[in-house]
C-alpha cells in the first residue's frame, strides 16, 4: 500500500515538474532594485521567451517584410541603432527619434522618449502602427502569422489555443524583452566586490556622482523621470517631447531620461542622436546649456570641468559598457 | 450518481440566480438612432457611422439596499451592431433599484498590460500613438461640421491624471423587466458643439469636457 501512495506521490510530481518546468524568475544582482514590471500577469516561461525572440527578429511586424523589432534595436548595439540619428522605417522613410537602447525594462514604467506608452506590453503597437515604421497593423500581422503552421505549432504550445490571438504575440515580445537584462558591466563587478576601479575611473566616478547622479541614478542609471535637458529645438524636427502627451506647457521639451548604460554601444546620443561622441555631451553639459523655462533647475548651474575632468568622467561612463550583455548568444537572432 | 449530483447543484443555481438584460439604445431626432443615415438635426442633419464604448464596474443597488458587483465586468457595446448592444448579466436578486457603471475603463485595468476578449486592443478601440484604452467613440459627418468632408470623430479616452475621462454613472431604476439605457444624442451633439469641434482625438481637456457631456445624456427610458 505504501508503495503504491509513493508511486501516485512520484507520479504527480513528475506532471507538476513538466507544467512547470517551463517557468523561470527574472535574475537580477543584489545591487538592483526590485523590477516594477507586473510579472503576475506575464510569468515569464522559457518557450514564451524563446518565441518572443523568433517574433522580435522577424519581418512579418512590416507591411513589405523588410522591417523586424531588431533592424532599429540590434543586440550588437545594446539594441540600439548605432551610428542611426533617427530610426528608419520602411520605403527609407524617416523617424522623428533616435531609437534607444533596450535593456532593463523591467524596471521601465513609461516607454518611447515621451513616455506616449505605459506599458512593455503595449509598446510594440506603436511601431507597428506607424507609417513610418512598421506601417502594419497587429490584426494583419496575425492573419499573416495565421497562415504559418509553424507559428500556430508554436502558440499553440506556449498558449494552449489553436488561434494567435494580439495578447499572446503582445505578451511574448514583452517576454523576450525582459530577459534583455545588462548587469555585467565593470562597474556592476566593482559594486559585488569583484574588481576594483582604476584611478582614473574612480575620480570620473566622483565627478560623476557630483554632476550626473541626480537625473541618472545609479544602479540603473536613471531616475525613470522626464527633464528637459537643455539642447534646445531642432528647427525641423521641431519636436515638443512630453508636451504632446500631456498638453502640459510646463513639459515642453521634456524628454525621457534615458539609462547611461551601455553608452559605449549606443551613439550616437540625445532624442534626436544629435551627439556623435561622449565628449561632445560632455561639452554640451558644461559649456551649452540653453536655458529656457522648463530646463532643469539642477542644470541652471554651470558645471565646470576641467579638460582632464572630462575626460576622466568619460573613462568612469565606460565602466558601464556591459560587453557579456552585447554577446549573450540568448538574445541573438535565433538559428 | 454525479449526474444526479450536478442536477441538484444546477437546480439550486437555477433557483437562486437571475438574468438582468441591459439594453443601450441611442436615439437622435427623438426616434432610435438608425445608421448610416442622414438624421434631421438643427435644420441640417447628421449621419452617425460608429458609435462603441466600453461599460465596466457594474453595480446593481437591490430594494433593499443590498448589492451586486459584476466580477471582470468589462462590456464593449457597439450600438451599430443589434448582436453587441446589450449585456447579460447573472445577479443574485430579481428586483434592482439602481444601476451604476463607469463608462470607460479604469487606471488600474489601463495597468494590467496585454488583455483579451473584449479588451483586446484589436478591438479598435485601443490607441496605438499612445497607450491606453478610448473609452467611447462616436463617428460619422454633417454639413454643419467645418471639417474635411464635414467629418467629426470623438475618440474619448484617457486615464492618467488630470485627464482621466471615465465617467461613473448612476441610474434609478423602477421596473422589474429588461432595463433601456436610452442615449439622448440630441442634447449631445448640442452640447459638444458639433460645428465648432469635430474632432477630438487624444486625451486632454477636451476630451475632460465632452466625456462629462456624454454621461449627461445617458437616462432609463421607462415604457
Amino acid at each position: 500500500m505504501i508503495k503504491l501512495r509513493n508511486t501516485i506521490v512520484i507520479i504527480s510530481t513528475v506532471f507538476l515538474l513538466q507544467a512547470h518546468y517551463n517557468k523561470i524568475h527574472i535574475k537580477f544582482p543584489s545591487h538592483f532594485p526590485q523590477p516594477t514590471y507586473s510579472f503576475e500577469n506575464n510569468p515569464l516561461d522559457t518557450s514564451i521567451i524563446s518565441l518572443g525572440r523568433k517574433l522580435f527578429y522577424d519581418p512579418v511586424f512590416s507591411s513589405d517584410s523588410s522591417v523586424s523589432c531588431a533592424s532599429c534595436h540590434s543586440p550588437y548595439s545594446a539594441f540600439a541603432h548605432t551610428d542611426h540619428a533617427l530610426s528608419h522605417g520602411i520605403n527609407d522613410s524617416m523617424g522623428q527619434r533616435n531609437a534607444p537602447g533596450l535593456f532593463n525594462l523591467a524596471w521601465q514604467k513609461n516607454f518611447m522618449w515621451d513616455g506616449a506608452i505605459h506599458h512593455l506590453d503595449m509598446q510594440p503597437l506603436s511601431p507597428i502602427h506607424s507609417s513610418i515604421e512598421m506601417n502594419e497593423t497587429l490584426a494583419h500581422i496575425i492573419e499573416k502569422m495565421s497562415q504559418n503552421k509553424n507559428y500556430i505549432r508554436l502558440f499553440k504550445s506556449c498558449f494552449h489555443d489553436s488561434i494567435i490571438k494580439s495578447q499572446y504575440v503582445l505578451k511574448s515580445l514583452a517576454q523576450f524583452q525582459l530577459t534583455l537584462i545588462s548587469c555585467n558591466a565593470k562597474y556592476d563587478l566593482v559594486k559585488q566586490n569583484k574588481t576594483d576601479f582604476t584611478e582614473k575611473e574612480k575620480r570620473g566616478y566622483n565627478i560623476f556622482k557630483q554632476n550626473c547622479n541626480h537625473c541618472h541614478q545609479e544602479p540603473l542609471f536613471t531616475n525613470y523621470k522626464f527633464a528637459n535637458n537643455g539642447i534646445g529645438m531642432d528647427n525641423y524636427l521641431k519636436d515638443l517631447g512630453r508636451q504632446k502627451i500631456t498638453n502640459h506647457k510646463e513639459d515642453s521639451l521634456l524628454f525621457k531620461i534615458p539609462s547611461i548604460r551601455n553608452l559605449g554601444f549606443t551613439y550616437p546620443y540625445m532624442h534626436d542622436g544629435r551627439f556623435q561622441s561622449l565628449k561632445e555631451v560632455i561639452d554640451h553639459y558644461c559649456d551649452h546649456i540653453e536655458i529656457s523655462p522648463t530646463t532643469d533647475v539642477f542644470l541652471h548651474k554651470k558645471i565646470n570641468l576641467s579638460k582632464n575632468e572630462r575626460v576622466e568622467l568619460v573613462s568612469f561612463l565606460h565602466t558601464l559598457n556591459d560587453t557579456s550583455f552585447i554577446f549573450n548568444k540568448q538574445h541573438h537572432y535565433p538559428k | 450518481m454525479i449526474k444526479f449530483i450536478l442536477w441538484i447543484i444546477g437546480l439550486i443555481t437555477c433557483s437562486f440566480s437571475f438574468s438582468q438584460n441591459i439594453k443601450f439604445s441611442a436615439f437622435l431626432n427623438n426616434s432610435p438612432l438608425i445608421f448610416n443615415r442622414d438624421i434631421p438635426f438643427e435644420d441640417s442633419f447628421i449621419h452617425v457611422e460608429v458609435f462603441k464604448m466600453y461599460i465596466s464596474s457594474i453595480v446593481f443597488t437591490y430594494h433593499d439596499g443590498s448589492t451586486f458587483n459584476e466580477k471582470n465586468s468589462y462590456h464593449l457595446i457597439d450600438l451599430a451592431n443589434s448582436n453587441n448592444d446589450k449585456l447579460f448579466i447573472t445577479d443574485s436578486k430579481e428586483r434592482i433599484k439602481q444601476l451604476s457603471f463607469d463608462i470607460g475603463i479604469d487606471s488600474a485595468t489601463n495597468h494590467q498590460g496585454a488583455q483579451g476578449g473584449d479588451l483586446d486592443p484589436l478591438k479598435g478601440m485601443y490607441w496605438t500613438w499612445q497607450s491606453g484604452y478610448i473609452h467611447f467613440k462616436i463617428e460619422g459627418c454633417s454639413p454643419l461640421c467645418r471639417s474635411s468632408k464635414n467629418k467629426f470623430s470623438f475618440h474619448i479616452g484617457g486615464f492618467q491624471y488630470p485627464f482621466n475621462a471615465i465617467q461613473h454613472v448612476v441610474l434609478k431604476e423602477n421596473s422589474a423587466s429588461d432595463i433601456v439605457v436610452a442615449i439622448k444624442l440630441d442634447h449631445f451633439f448640442k452640447s459638444v458643439q458639433l460645428n465648432e469641434r469635430p474632432n477630438v482625438m487624444s486625451p486632454g481637456s477636451e476630451a475632460m469636457f465632452i466625456a462629462g457631456k456624454f454621461k449627461q445624456v445617458l437616462e432609463i427610458k421607462n415604457d
